[in-house]
């Protein structure tokens, strides 16, 4: 079982310096592609929440 | 075959670090926290692998494009001087042999540091790092959870050898500064099944330091636990589960753990209290007679120095990460480390400020908040143990460093825009501002 584990390990790390080069070497830089896929952020200029708040921010721009 | 199969994942490491010298903090951090040689049983053991992953990142980093100026702010200053005093220390130890090699660990952590806050610029970069820290640690903690639930918790789950986490109390408390870490890539995550997996791995981690029999580990979990609770969003789900776990825990584990735990209530009977006490005594005493100096690296401990300040006693290691610096590095140390604390949770408080009404920041603001119990549980463990060098509190701080300069960018930048728009310049806005 401790070998399976040391095999495992080293997968794993093998799995996120992959991930890490497909999101960031690559240029996306948005973390959404491969398995360990971050979720979403929302950008700072659409506003969330109360329908008041969106027409706000339309009238502002 | 351990060996080779460990030679094969470094060198394609190695190889990407020379395009993506980022990828070189990564396997560094790895190698540094995981510790994967000592699993090995063969050559590995004694090769420089992280000499090696540490010469080539640096390399690799300097003729790269990648950014050079760290960000000038007091974590970077504090590093910086604990750096240069620690060597400057190094040269009064009482046993130089003795304290250059526990030195020559510690300016590489300490280098790491630095390099991860010029480097991190940005969220899967800090995001990369974190999965490579949980990675290393919970590698150690899911091997031990199983392990506690195969044998009945009979048998203590201790860490890998000539590490900083080989014996069960370091590696209690590494396994709990971790697990803040695990919740946020949870939380982060897009994928279901990464999440339960993480869950799962979690839940395992949990029984590996209750099978650590760890009475340090034991008092950092709970107080883990009590302010995950009091800070979780969902106020139900969290005392559920971890009511779950206690009960199950309650039943499985055998007497001698409740038994050593118990412990904890006579403490001051206790003669591995009382050898903590002659501990910090000694480390006071050493600082104060050799002002501003300490005896270097785990210099108190030397038999010729316990002996002056606690004649015909038995030595004991520090066991509380203040005095262990205090009796190291003498007050300037203390101070210096001190002040890092100071800046660490400054910026902390800071950022979870700024970033709680940011969406686009809310990774900011859930990964200060999981940092700050991984020093909860770094606090109260440490408050124990010899563990002050450990190399998650420098990664800490220069994670810490990097988000505020991404944070504090982005505002301005967001500011400026705001003030562009509404037709008056940046410096018109300062002005009705004040």
């Amino acid at each position: 079982m401790n070998s399976f584990f040391y095999g495992l390990g080293l997968i794993a790390i093998l799995v996120i310096i992959h991930w890490y080069v497909a999101n960031d070497g690559m240029s996306q830089n948005d973390g959404s592609v491969g398995f360990l896929a971050m979720k979403p952020v929302k950008p700072r200029d659409i506003p969330t929440g109360s329908s008041s708040a969106k027409k706000s921010f339309r009238r502002k721009q | 075959m351990r060996d080779i199969a460990l030679m094969l994942v470094v060198i394609v490491g190695i190889i990407s670090t020379i395009r993506y010298p980022y990828v070189g903090i990564l396997l560094w951090t790895w190698i540094t926290l995981m510790v994967p040689h000592q699993e090995a049983f063969g050559f590995s053991r004694s090769f420089p692998i992280n000499l090696i992953v540490a010469v080539v990142t640096i390399g690799a980093w300097i003729f790269s494009k990648e950014r050079k100026q760290p960000p000038f702010d007091a974590t970077f200053f504090l590093l910086c001087l604990f750096l240069i005093w620690i060597t400057i220390n190094g040269f009064q130890a009482v046993d130089p042999q003795w304290s250059w090699p526990l030195w020559d660990r510690t300016w590489r952590i300490i280098a790491l540091g630095i390099l991860i806050s010029v480097l991190a610029t940005g969220r899967v970069r800090v995001h990369a790092l974190i999965w490579v820290i949980v990675l290393s640690v919970f590698y150690y903690g899911v091997k031990g959870g199983l392990f506690t639930l195969m044998t009945g918790g009979h048998y203590q789950v201790v860490g890998p050898p000539n590490s900083p986490i080989g014996d069960n109390n370091t590696l209690a408390l590494a396994i709990l500064m971790v697990f803040p870490l695990a919740n946020y890539l949870r939380l982060q995550s897009a994928s279901r099944l990464v999440r339960v997996l993480l869950f799962v791995a979690m839940i395992l981690c949990f029984f590996s330091v209750v099978g650590s029999y760890s009475r340090g580990g034991f008092l950092a979990l709970s107080a883990v636990v009590v302010i995950a609770i009091l800070r979780a969003k969902r106020k139900w789900l969290y005392p559920v589960v971890v009511g779950v776990l206690i009960v199950y825990a309650y039943q499985f584990m055998p007497q001698s753990y409740f038994d050593r735990i118990g412990t904890i209530q006579h403490a001051q009977d206790d003669g591995s209290f009382q050898g903590r006490v002659d501990a910090w005594h000694v480390a006071y005493g050493y600082a104060k007679d050799h002002f501003p100096f300490g005896a270097g690296f785990s210099g108190p401990e030397l038999p010729q120095i316990f002996g002056i300040y606690e004649p015909n006693k038995e030595t004991h290691a520090a066991h509380n990460i203040f005095f262990e610096v205090l009796g190291d590095n003498g007050f300037v140390g203390l101070a210096i480390y001190v002040l890092l604390w100071a800046v660490i949770i400054w910026n902390s408080v800071v950022l979870r400020y700024k970033t709680k009404k940011v969406p686009e920041f809310s990774w900011v603001f859930d990964l200060s908040g999981m940092l700050q119990l991984t020093l909860v549980a770094f606090c109260v463990g440490g408050s124990a143990l010899s563990f002050a060098y450990y190399d998650i509190l420098f990664i800490t701080a220069a994670l810490f460093s990097t988000m505020r300069v991404l944070v504090d960018d982005r505002l301005i930048a967001t500011r400026e825009i705001a003030v562009n728009r509404r037709g008056m310049s940046p410096e018109a806005s300062s002005a009705r501002a004040i």
